[in-house]
Protein backbone atom coordinates (compact mmCIF):
# COMPACT_ATOMS: atom_id res chain seq x y z
CA UNK A 1 0.00 0.00 0.00
CA UNK A 2 2.85 2.38 0.89
CA UNK A 3 4.37 1.74 -2.52
CA UNK A 4 1.29 3.35 -4.06
CA UNK A 5 0.53 6.06 -1.48
CA UNK A 6 4.01 7.53 -1.09
CA UNK A 7 4.56 8.28 -4.81
CA UNK A 8 1.05 9.79 -5.03
CA UNK A 9 1.73 12.00 -1.97
CA UNK A 10 5.07 13.12 -3.44
CA UNK A 11 3.32 13.97 -6.74
CA UNK A 12 0.59 15.98 -4.97
CA UNK A 13 3.17 17.82 -2.83
CA UNK A 14 5.42 18.74 -5.77
CA UNK A 15 2.55 19.58 -8.14
CA UNK A 16 0.72 21.82 -5.65
CA UNK A 17 3.88 23.80 -4.81
CA UNK A 18 4.69 24.29 -8.51
CA UNK A 19 1.20 25.67 -9.16
CA UNK A 20 1.31 27.88 -6.05
CA UNK A 21 4.72 29.26 -7.07
CA UNK A 22 3.30 30.30 -10.45
CA UNK A 23 0.39 32.25 -8.96
CA UNK A 24 1.65 33.56 -5.58
CA UNK A 25 4.85 35.44 -4.81
CA UNK A 26 5.21 34.19 -1.22
CA UNK A 27 8.85 33.66 -0.07
CA UNK A 28 8.05 30.36 1.73
CA UNK A 29 6.31 28.86 -1.33
CA UNK A 30 9.06 30.10 -3.63
CA UNK A 31 11.73 28.62 -1.34
CA UNK A 32 10.12 25.17 -1.28
CA UNK A 33 9.37 25.19 -5.03
CA UNK A 34 12.94 26.31 -5.88
CA UNK A 35 14.33 23.47 -3.78
CA UNK A 36 12.05 20.96 -5.51
CA UNK A 37 13.16 22.27 -8.92
CA UNK A 38 16.78 21.80 -7.85
CA UNK A 39 16.06 18.16 -6.91
CA UNK A 40 14.40 17.69 -10.27
CA UNK A 41 17.54 18.95 -12.06
CA UNK A 42 19.66 16.48 -10.07
CA UNK A 43 17.27 13.68 -11.08
CA UNK A 44 17.59 14.77 -14.75
CA UNK A 45 21.39 14.69 -14.51
CA UNK A 46 21.19 11.17 -13.05
CA UNK A 47 18.89 10.19 -15.91
CA UNK A 48 21.66 11.12 -18.37
CA UNK A 49 24.01 8.66 -16.63
CA UNK A 50 21.29 5.99 -16.79
CA UNK A 51 20.73 6.81 -20.46
CA UNK A 52 24.41 6.30 -21.27
CA UNK A 53 24.43 3.01 -19.36
CA UNK A 54 21.31 1.92 -21.25
CA UNK A 55 22.82 2.77 -24.65
CA UNK A 56 25.88 0.69 -23.75
CA UNK A 57 23.80 -2.24 -22.50
CA UNK A 58 21.44 -2.41 -25.50
CA UNK A 59 24.05 -1.87 -28.21
CA UNK A 60 26.71 -4.15 -26.74
CA UNK A 61 24.11 -6.92 -26.50
CA UNK A 62 23.34 -6.50 -30.23
CA UNK A 63 27.07 -6.63 -31.03
CA UNK A 64 27.66 -9.74 -28.88
CA UNK A 65 24.76 -11.60 -30.51
CA UNK A 66 25.69 -10.35 -34.03
CA UNK A 67 22.15 -9.13 -34.62
CA UNK A 68 21.06 -6.92 -37.54
CA UNK A 69 23.25 -3.81 -38.14
CA UNK A 70 25.74 -4.83 -35.43
CA UNK A 71 28.74 -3.11 -37.12
CA UNK A 72 26.89 0.25 -36.84
CA UNK A 73 26.44 -0.34 -33.11
CA UNK A 74 30.20 -0.67 -32.74
CA UNK A 75 30.63 2.71 -34.45
CA UNK A 76 28.00 4.23 -32.12
CA UNK A 77 29.54 2.86 -28.91
CA UNK A 78 33.08 3.68 -30.06
CA UNK A 79 32.13 7.28 -30.98
CA UNK A 80 30.33 7.79 -27.68
CA UNK A 81 33.24 6.45 -25.65
CA UNK A 82 35.79 8.52 -27.61
CA UNK A 83 33.83 11.76 -27.15
CA UNK A 84 33.24 11.04 -23.45
CA UNK A 85 36.87 9.97 -22.93
CA UNK A 86 38.32 13.02 -24.68
CA UNK A 87 35.94 15.28 -22.78
CA UNK A 88 36.93 13.76 -19.42
CA UNK A 89 40.64 13.94 -20.35
CA UNK A 90 40.23 17.65 -21.16
CA UNK A 91 38.37 18.24 -17.90
CA UNK A 92 41.18 16.59 -15.92
CA UNK A 93 44.11 18.17 -17.79
CA UNK A 94 42.82 21.69 -18.51
CA UNK A 95 39.66 22.01 -16.41
CA UNK A 96 37.17 22.66 -19.24
CA UNK A 97 36.03 21.57 -22.70
CA UNK A 98 35.71 25.05 -24.22
CA UNK A 99 37.57 26.76 -27.09
CA UNK A 100 40.92 25.19 -27.90
CA UNK A 101 40.18 21.85 -26.23
CA UNK A 102 40.46 18.48 -27.93
CA UNK A 103 36.75 17.94 -27.29
CA UNK A 104 35.89 21.17 -29.12
CA UNK A 105 38.14 20.02 -32.01
CA UNK A 106 36.24 16.72 -32.35
CA UNK A 107 32.94 18.55 -32.07
CA UNK A 108 33.89 21.11 -34.71
CA UNK A 109 35.58 18.87 -37.26
CA UNK A 110 33.75 15.55 -36.90
CA UNK A 111 30.35 15.89 -35.24
CA UNK A 112 29.37 19.20 -36.89
CA UNK A 113 30.07 18.17 -40.53
CA UNK A 114 28.43 14.76 -39.97
CA UNK A 115 25.27 16.27 -38.44
CA UNK A 116 25.10 19.00 -41.08
CA UNK A 117 25.46 16.43 -43.87
CA UNK A 118 22.61 14.29 -42.57
CA UNK A 119 20.43 17.40 -42.22
CA UNK A 120 21.39 18.61 -45.71
CA UNK A 121 20.15 15.34 -47.23
CA UNK A 122 16.65 16.73 -46.56
CA UNK A 123 17.05 19.08 -49.53
CA UNK A 124 17.36 16.09 -51.87
CA UNK A 125 14.44 14.22 -50.35
CA UNK A 126 12.24 17.32 -50.44
CA UNK A 127 13.00 17.84 -54.14
CA UNK A 128 12.19 14.20 -54.87
CA UNK A 129 8.96 14.40 -52.83
CA UNK A 130 7.98 17.64 -54.58
CA UNK A 131 8.27 15.93 -57.95
CA UNK A 132 6.65 12.61 -57.08
CA UNK A 133 4.07 13.27 -54.37
CA UNK A 134 2.99 16.91 -54.39
CA UNK A 135 0.06 16.46 -56.80
CA UNK A 136 -3.21 18.37 -57.17
CA UNK A 137 -5.32 15.20 -56.89
CA UNK A 138 -8.39 17.03 -55.55
CA UNK A 139 -9.50 20.53 -54.52
CA UNK A 140 -7.99 20.33 -51.03
CA UNK A 141 -4.67 19.05 -52.32
CA UNK A 142 -4.71 21.81 -54.96
CA UNK A 143 -5.31 24.46 -52.28
CA UNK A 144 -2.43 23.11 -50.20
CA UNK A 145 -0.20 23.01 -53.26
CA UNK A 146 -1.00 26.59 -54.29
CA UNK A 147 -0.56 28.04 -50.78
CA UNK A 148 2.71 26.11 -50.23
CA UNK A 149 4.05 27.30 -53.59
CA UNK A 150 3.12 30.91 -52.81
CA UNK A 151 4.80 30.75 -49.39
CA UNK A 152 7.86 29.05 -50.88
CA UNK A 153 8.47 31.76 -53.46
CA UNK A 154 7.04 34.65 -51.45
CA UNK A 155 9.42 34.08 -48.54
CA UNK A 156 12.62 34.38 -50.59
CA UNK A 157 14.00 37.68 -51.95
CA UNK A 158 13.98 36.38 -55.51
CA UNK A 159 10.17 36.06 -55.26
CA UNK A 160 9.93 39.65 -54.05
CA UNK A 161 12.07 40.72 -57.01
CA UNK A 162 9.54 39.15 -59.42
CA UNK A 163 6.49 40.77 -57.82
CA UNK A 164 5.95 42.82 -54.68
CA UNK A 165 2.59 41.05 -54.20
CA UNK A 166 4.18 37.62 -53.62
CA UNK A 167 5.70 38.42 -50.18
CA UNK A 168 2.43 40.09 -49.12
CA UNK A 169 0.44 37.02 -50.13
CA UNK A 170 2.90 34.70 -48.38
CA UNK A 171 2.74 36.83 -45.24
CA UNK A 172 -1.06 36.83 -45.31
CA UNK A 173 -1.16 33.02 -45.59
CA UNK A 174 1.20 32.71 -42.63
CA UNK A 175 -0.41 35.40 -40.47
CA UNK A 176 -4.10 34.59 -41.04
CA UNK A 177 -5.04 31.01 -42.05
CA UNK A 178 -1.87 29.47 -40.58
CA UNK A 179 -2.16 31.36 -37.29
CA UNK A 180 -5.86 30.57 -36.97
CA UNK A 181 -5.08 26.86 -37.21
CA UNK A 182 -2.08 27.17 -34.88
CA UNK A 183 -4.19 28.97 -32.26
CA UNK A 184 -6.77 26.21 -32.33
CA UNK A 185 -4.05 23.63 -31.81
CA UNK A 186 -2.37 25.60 -29.01
CA UNK A 187 -5.64 26.18 -27.12
CA UNK A 188 -6.67 22.53 -27.52
CA UNK A 189 -3.27 21.24 -26.43
CA UNK A 190 -3.14 23.64 -23.45
CA UNK A 191 -6.53 22.47 -22.21
CA UNK A 192 -5.42 18.86 -22.57
CA UNK A 193 -2.22 19.59 -20.63
CA UNK A 194 -4.18 21.29 -17.81
CA UNK A 195 -6.61 18.38 -17.57
CA UNK A 196 -3.87 15.73 -17.63
CA UNK A 197 -1.74 17.74 -15.17
CA UNK A 198 -4.59 17.98 -12.67
CA UNK A 199 -5.39 14.27 -13.05
CA UNK A 200 -1.75 13.38 -12.33
CA UNK A 201 -1.41 15.83 -9.41
CA UNK A 202 -4.56 14.48 -7.73
CA UNK A 203 -3.51 10.87 -8.30
CA UNK A 204 -6.35 10.00 -10.69
CA UNK A 205 -3.86 9.16 -13.42
CA UNK A 206 -0.68 7.38 -12.31
CA UNK A 207 1.63 6.76 -15.26
CA UNK A 208 4.61 6.52 -12.86
CA UNK A 209 3.05 3.51 -11.08
CA UNK A 210 2.81 1.35 -14.19
CA UNK A 211 -0.97 0.97 -13.95
CA UNK A 212 -1.32 0.24 -10.22
CA UNK B 1 6.68 -1.53 -70.10
CA UNK B 2 6.44 1.65 -68.05
CA UNK B 3 9.87 3.11 -67.34
CA UNK B 4 10.15 4.98 -64.04
CA UNK B 5 12.01 8.26 -63.76
CA UNK B 6 15.41 8.00 -62.06
CA UNK B 7 15.22 10.46 -59.16
CA UNK B 8 18.99 10.81 -59.11
CA UNK B 9 18.55 13.36 -61.92
CA UNK B 10 16.63 15.53 -59.44
CA UNK B 11 19.39 15.12 -56.86
CA UNK B 12 21.95 16.12 -59.45
CA UNK B 13 19.96 19.25 -60.38
CA UNK B 14 19.65 20.29 -56.71
CA UNK B 15 23.34 19.58 -56.07
CA UNK B 16 24.38 21.60 -59.13
CA UNK B 17 22.24 24.61 -58.22
CA UNK B 18 23.67 24.63 -54.67
CA UNK B 19 27.32 24.18 -55.66
CA UNK B 20 27.29 26.51 -58.69
CA UNK B 21 25.46 29.40 -57.04
CA UNK B 22 27.51 29.18 -53.86
CA UNK B 23 30.45 29.93 -56.16
CA UNK B 24 28.73 32.72 -58.10
CA UNK B 25 27.90 35.53 -55.68
CA UNK B 26 25.11 37.93 -56.59
CA UNK B 27 23.24 40.52 -54.58
CA UNK B 28 19.52 40.21 -53.91
CA UNK B 29 17.33 43.05 -52.70
CA UNK B 30 15.91 42.57 -49.19
CA UNK B 31 12.80 44.05 -47.67
CA UNK B 32 12.89 42.90 -44.01
CA UNK B 33 9.45 42.10 -42.66
CA UNK B 34 7.86 43.25 -39.39
CA UNK B 35 9.08 40.20 -37.46
CA UNK B 36 12.71 40.82 -38.37
CA UNK B 37 12.39 44.55 -37.75
CA UNK B 38 10.89 43.73 -34.34
CA UNK B 39 14.04 41.84 -33.32
CA UNK B 40 16.27 44.64 -34.62
CA UNK B 41 14.28 47.33 -32.82
CA UNK B 42 14.26 45.34 -29.56
CA UNK B 43 18.07 45.16 -29.61
CA UNK B 44 18.37 48.82 -30.66
CA UNK B 45 16.04 49.97 -27.88
CA UNK B 46 18.26 48.63 -25.07
CA UNK B 47 20.58 51.15 -23.42
CA UNK B 48 24.33 50.28 -23.56
CA UNK B 49 25.37 48.01 -20.70
CA UNK B 50 22.03 46.18 -20.59
CA UNK B 51 22.09 42.44 -20.15
CA UNK B 52 20.68 40.06 -22.77
CA UNK B 53 20.01 36.43 -21.87
CA UNK B 54 20.80 34.39 -24.98
CA UNK B 55 19.19 30.95 -24.75
CA UNK B 56 20.92 28.80 -27.35
CA UNK B 57 18.87 25.69 -27.96
CA UNK B 58 20.20 24.07 -31.09
CA UNK B 59 22.94 21.67 -32.08
CA UNK B 60 25.32 21.21 -34.98
CA UNK B 61 22.67 19.75 -37.30
CA UNK B 62 20.84 23.11 -37.41
CA UNK B 63 23.95 25.27 -37.63
CA UNK B 64 23.51 25.98 -41.34
CA UNK B 65 20.19 27.64 -40.60
CA UNK B 66 20.74 29.16 -37.16
CA UNK B 67 24.43 30.02 -36.87
CA UNK B 68 24.17 32.95 -39.35
CA UNK B 69 21.46 34.65 -37.25
CA UNK B 70 23.30 33.69 -34.05
CA UNK B 71 26.46 35.45 -35.23
CA UNK B 72 24.55 38.45 -36.58
CA UNK B 73 22.67 38.91 -33.28
CA UNK B 74 25.80 38.54 -31.13
CA UNK B 75 27.64 41.00 -33.40
CA UNK B 76 24.83 43.55 -33.18
CA UNK B 77 24.47 43.17 -29.41
CA UNK B 78 28.18 43.39 -28.60
CA UNK B 79 28.67 46.29 -31.01
CA UNK B 80 25.91 48.14 -29.16
CA UNK B 81 27.78 47.51 -25.88
CA UNK B 82 25.14 45.13 -24.57
CA UNK B 83 26.36 42.31 -22.32
CA UNK B 84 25.38 38.73 -23.15
CA UNK B 85 24.76 35.82 -20.78
CA UNK B 86 24.34 32.65 -22.87
CA UNK B 87 23.07 29.34 -21.59
CA UNK B 88 21.53 26.21 -23.02
CA UNK B 89 19.20 23.34 -22.23
CA UNK B 90 20.48 21.41 -25.28
CA UNK B 91 23.58 19.33 -24.55
CA UNK B 92 25.14 19.96 -27.96
CA UNK B 93 24.73 23.75 -27.90
CA UNK B 94 27.58 25.07 -25.68
CA UNK B 95 30.38 24.43 -28.23
CA UNK B 96 28.28 26.25 -30.87
CA UNK B 97 27.84 29.19 -28.47
CA UNK B 98 31.59 29.28 -27.83
CA UNK B 99 32.30 29.26 -31.55
CA UNK B 100 29.90 32.14 -32.27
CA UNK B 101 31.33 34.26 -29.42
CA UNK B 102 34.94 33.65 -30.46
CA UNK B 103 34.23 34.39 -34.11
CA UNK B 104 32.35 37.63 -33.40
CA UNK B 105 34.91 38.76 -30.80
CA UNK B 106 37.66 38.28 -33.43
CA UNK B 107 35.68 40.30 -36.01
CA UNK B 108 35.11 43.12 -33.50
CA UNK B 109 38.81 43.05 -32.54
CA UNK B 110 39.65 43.70 -36.18
CA UNK B 111 37.28 46.67 -36.08
CA UNK B 112 39.14 47.97 -33.01
CA UNK B 113 36.52 46.93 -30.44
CA UNK B 114 37.78 44.73 -27.60
CA UNK B 115 35.25 42.49 -25.86
CA UNK B 116 36.23 40.38 -22.87
CA UNK B 117 34.92 37.00 -21.76
CA UNK B 118 33.33 37.25 -18.32
CA UNK B 119 32.81 41.00 -18.61
CA UNK B 120 30.96 41.47 -21.90
CA UNK B 121 29.84 37.93 -22.61
CA UNK B 122 29.73 34.56 -20.91
CA UNK B 123 28.84 31.01 -21.89
CA UNK B 124 27.15 29.18 -19.01
CA UNK B 125 27.04 25.85 -20.83
CA UNK B 126 24.43 23.10 -20.64
CA UNK B 127 21.88 22.47 -17.93
CA UNK B 128 19.93 19.20 -17.90
CA UNK B 129 16.24 19.40 -17.03
CA UNK B 130 14.32 20.62 -20.11
CA UNK B 131 11.31 22.79 -19.04
CA UNK B 132 12.22 22.52 -15.35
CA UNK B 133 15.70 23.89 -16.09
CA UNK B 134 14.12 26.82 -17.94
CA UNK B 135 11.79 27.53 -15.00
CA UNK B 136 14.75 27.31 -12.62
CA UNK B 137 16.83 29.72 -14.74
CA UNK B 138 13.87 32.10 -14.41
CA UNK B 139 14.08 31.99 -10.58
CA UNK B 140 17.84 32.33 -10.24
CA UNK B 141 20.55 32.19 -12.87
CA UNK B 142 23.57 31.74 -10.53
CA UNK B 143 21.75 29.03 -8.58
CA UNK B 144 20.98 27.10 -11.77
CA UNK B 145 24.46 27.62 -13.20
CA UNK B 146 26.91 27.84 -10.27
CA UNK B 147 29.82 27.58 -12.76
CA UNK B 148 30.22 28.66 -16.37
CA UNK B 149 31.27 26.46 -19.31
CA UNK B 150 34.94 27.13 -18.49
CA UNK B 151 34.49 26.04 -14.89
CA UNK B 152 34.67 29.52 -13.30
CA UNK B 153 32.22 30.31 -10.44
CA UNK B 154 29.68 32.65 -12.06
CA UNK B 155 29.34 34.90 -9.00
CA UNK B 156 33.01 35.85 -9.43
CA UNK B 157 32.48 36.99 -13.02
CA UNK B 158 32.11 40.78 -13.46
CA UNK B 159 29.08 40.34 -15.73
CA UNK B 160 27.19 38.75 -12.80
CA UNK B 161 27.93 41.62 -10.40
CA UNK B 162 24.33 42.81 -10.41
CA UNK B 163 22.50 39.87 -11.99
CA UNK B 164 20.43 37.37 -10.04
CA UNK B 165 17.31 36.67 -12.09
CA UNK B 166 15.22 37.99 -14.97
CA UNK B 167 14.44 41.25 -13.14
CA UNK B 168 17.89 42.41 -14.24
CA UNK B 169 17.67 41.06 -17.80
CA UNK B 170 16.78 43.60 -20.48
CA UNK B 171 15.93 41.12 -23.20
CA UNK B 172 15.53 37.38 -23.55
CA UNK B 173 16.66 36.08 -26.94
CA UNK B 174 16.05 32.44 -27.78
CA UNK B 175 17.61 30.59 -30.70
CA UNK B 176 16.01 27.20 -31.11
CA UNK B 177 15.63 24.25 -33.42
CA UNK B 178 13.00 22.25 -31.55
CA UNK B 179 11.76 21.43 -28.08
CA UNK B 180 12.62 22.75 -25.54
CA UNK B 181 12.81 26.01 -27.40
CA UNK B 182 11.00 29.29 -27.99
CA UNK B 183 7.60 27.98 -26.89
CA UNK B 184 8.94 26.64 -23.58
CA UNK B 185 10.77 29.93 -22.89
CA UNK B 186 7.52 31.78 -23.57
CA UNK B 187 5.60 29.51 -21.17
CA UNK B 188 8.13 29.25 -18.35
CA UNK B 189 9.86 32.64 -18.39
CA UNK B 190 8.32 35.32 -20.63
CA UNK B 191 4.77 34.95 -19.29
CA UNK B 192 5.84 34.37 -15.68
CA UNK B 193 8.39 37.18 -15.33
CA UNK B 194 7.01 39.51 -18.01
CA UNK B 195 10.40 39.81 -19.67
CA UNK B 196 10.84 41.24 -23.18
CA UNK B 197 11.52 38.43 -25.62
CA UNK B 198 12.63 37.84 -29.21
CA UNK B 199 13.49 34.58 -30.95
CA UNK B 200 15.31 33.05 -33.87
CA UNK B 201 14.08 29.67 -35.09
CA UNK B 202 14.36 27.25 -38.00
CA UNK B 203 12.00 27.80 -40.93
CA UNK B 204 9.80 24.82 -39.98
CA UNK B 205 9.29 26.23 -36.48
CA UNK B 206 8.43 29.76 -37.63
CA UNK B 207 4.69 29.12 -38.28
CA UNK B 208 4.32 28.21 -34.57
CA UNK B 209 5.43 31.67 -33.46
CA UNK B 210 3.04 33.89 -35.42
CA UNK B 211 0.36 33.74 -32.73
CA UNK B 212 2.87 34.77 -30.02
CA UNK B 213 4.07 37.63 -32.21
CA UNK B 214 0.51 38.82 -32.78
CA UNK B 215 -0.22 38.66 -29.03
CA UNK B 216 2.98 40.76 -28.51
CA UNK B 217 4.55 38.15 -26.25
CA UNK B 218 7.33 38.09 -28.83
CA UNK B 219 8.55 41.47 -30.02
CA UNK B 220 9.90 39.84 -33.16
CA UNK B 221 11.41 36.66 -34.52
CA UNK B 222 13.74 35.49 -37.25
CA UNK B 223 12.49 32.49 -39.22
CA UNK B 224 15.13 30.36 -40.93
CA UNK B 225 17.90 31.52 -43.20
CA UNK B 226 15.77 34.28 -44.71
CA UNK B 227 15.37 35.81 -41.24
CA UNK B 228 19.15 35.70 -40.77
CA UNK B 229 19.73 37.31 -44.19
CA UNK B 230 17.22 40.09 -43.46
CA UNK B 231 18.87 40.74 -40.09
CA UNK B 232 22.31 40.90 -41.71
CA UNK B 233 20.85 43.39 -44.19
CA UNK B 234 19.49 45.54 -41.34
CA UNK B 235 22.80 45.62 -39.45
CA UNK B 236 24.61 46.20 -42.77
CA UNK B 237 26.93 43.26 -42.34
CA UNK B 238 26.52 40.62 -45.08
CA UNK B 239 27.42 37.19 -43.77
CA UNK B 240 26.55 33.52 -44.03
CA UNK B 241 22.81 34.28 -44.14
CA UNK B 242 22.89 36.47 -47.23
CA UNK B 243 25.33 34.13 -48.98
CA UNK B 244 23.12 31.13 -48.26
CA UNK B 245 19.93 32.97 -49.19
CA UNK B 246 21.03 33.30 -52.84
CA UNK B 247 21.23 29.52 -53.08
CA UNK B 248 18.04 28.98 -51.11
CA UNK B 249 16.11 31.38 -53.37
CA UNK B 250 17.13 29.47 -56.47
CA UNK B 251 16.52 26.09 -54.79
CA UNK B 252 12.95 27.15 -53.94
CA UNK B 253 12.33 28.00 -57.59
CA UNK B 254 13.88 24.71 -58.68
CA UNK B 255 11.61 22.77 -56.31
CA UNK B 256 8.63 24.76 -57.59
CA UNK B 257 9.70 23.72 -61.09
CA UNK B 258 9.71 20.07 -59.96
CA UNK B 259 6.20 20.49 -58.53
CA UNK B 260 4.92 21.99 -61.81
CA UNK B 261 6.59 19.34 -64.00
CA UNK B 262 5.38 16.56 -61.67
CA UNK B 263 1.80 17.85 -61.96
CA UNK B 264 1.98 18.22 -65.73
CA UNK B 265 3.11 14.57 -65.99
CA UNK B 266 0.35 13.52 -63.57
CA UNK B 267 -2.43 15.28 -65.50
CA UNK B 268 -1.03 14.11 -68.84
CA UNK B 269 -1.11 10.52 -67.54
CA UNK B 270 -4.67 10.94 -66.24
CA UNK B 271 -5.83 12.45 -69.52
CA UNK B 272 -4.21 9.60 -71.53
CA UNK B 273 -5.75 6.95 -69.27
CA UNK B 274 -9.21 8.47 -69.61
CA UNK B 275 -8.79 8.65 -73.41
CA UNK B 276 -7.80 4.97 -73.54
CA UNK B 277 -10.82 4.01 -71.41
CA UNK B 278 -13.17 5.89 -73.73
CA UNK B 279 -11.66 4.21 -76.80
Amino acid sequence: MLQVRVPILITIFVGVFMILKFFFHVPFIKGVADELEQWCLVAFAMAIVLGVANILRINLRVVMKRRKDWPYKIVLVFSMLVMAGVGLFDLITRGDVSVGSRFQYLFEYILTPLSATVFALLAFYISSAAFRAFRARNIRAALLLISASLVMIGRVPLGAAISGTLPKLADWIMAVPNTAGQRGLIIGAAMGVIATGLRIIFGIERPYLKGE
Amino acid sequence: MKKSFDRRWLFLAVGLVVVVFLRIPFRLKYAPNQKTRGVYQAVESLPPGSIVYLAVDYGPSSQAELLPMHEALVYHMLKRDLRIIAGSVWESAPPVTDKAFEKVAAVLRKEGIEKKYGEDYVNLGFKAGLDVAIAKIGSSIPETYPKDYRGAPVKELPIFEDVENFDQIGLLCNLSAGSPGARQWLQQVQTRYNVRMVAGVTAVMAPDLYSFFQSKQLEGFLGGLVGAAEYEYLIERPGLGMAGMNVQSLSHFLILGFVIVGNIIYFWGRWKKRKEELE
